[in-house]
């Protein structure tokens, strides 16, 4: 596995772990079912670009030759293809954080919908790279 | 003989020509032409066409011409190639 597969899968399963949990806390908390405190937003945040940092540092010592390497060509087209894929998810995610303006939701709820489009974009990202490293492009 | 290239128009016989210069490994390969291993075995297997640069690296790195290493075969039935 490429270093740049194994950074992939970092920044999946760290979405998924962290914030599948904390958005599931979210949806009850709209639904009056919980409560979930204003800092635990930019907690989250902080926790995965912690752990992010800390775990690419991690396998970059395990590999240094292969995280040192420049990204190929090859690498290049994968992230781009990613890329673009994840552009149309966090697009379609602004539009409809645009069109809620229109109704009475709180700072709160639009800023945890911004954050949800960001998340699932970056999953569609990591993941589309993921699926593109396996097969070869 | 070249290398099964699963629908690929393009061709190659790089694996063979590894193996007759000395049992090259793919990493050595992909050393000398600036790439990852990993991309070295996705054009072997024929799941992707290396750039045109790329493609005459490895030409030279075999001493051969481009058409050596890699063949196109026109798809049946298929109209140009886009992505």
């Amino acid at each position: 596995m490429s270093f740049r597969e194994k950074t992939a899968w970092i920044s999946v399963i760290l979405l998924v772990v962290l914030f599948g949990p904390y958005f599931g806390r979210v949806a009850l908390a709209m639904a009056g079912k919980a409560h979930v405190h204003g800092g635990t937003q930019f907690a989250m945040v902080a926790a995965f670009v912690i752990l992010e940092i800390v775990l690419r540092v991690a396998i970059a010592i395990q590999s240094p030759r292969d995280a040192r390497a420049p990204r190929d060509e090859r690498e290049d087209l994968i992230d781009m293809r990613a890329t673009r894929a994840a552009f149309y998810v966090l697009l379609g995610g602004v539009l409809v954080a645009i069109f809620t303006l229109h109704f009475p939701v709180s700072v709160w709820m639009l800023s945890q919908f911004v954050l949800f489009s960001v998340v699932v974009s970056e999953l569609v990202r990591f993941s589309g790279q993921i699926r593109m490293f396996r097969r070869g492009f | 003989m070249a290398s099964d290239m699963s629908g690929c128009a393009i061709r190659n016989t790089i694996r063979e020509l590894r193996l007759a210069h000395g049992e090259m490994t793919q990493q050595e390969l992909a050393d000398r032409i600036g790439v990852t291993r990993q991309t070295v075995n996705a054009i072997e297997l024929g799941k992707y066409s290396p750039s045109l640069e790329v493609a005459f690296q490895i030409a030279e790195v075999f001493r051969l011409p481009l058409d050596r290493v890699f063949q196109y075969e026109k798809p049946k039935g298929r109209g140009p190639n886009r992505r």
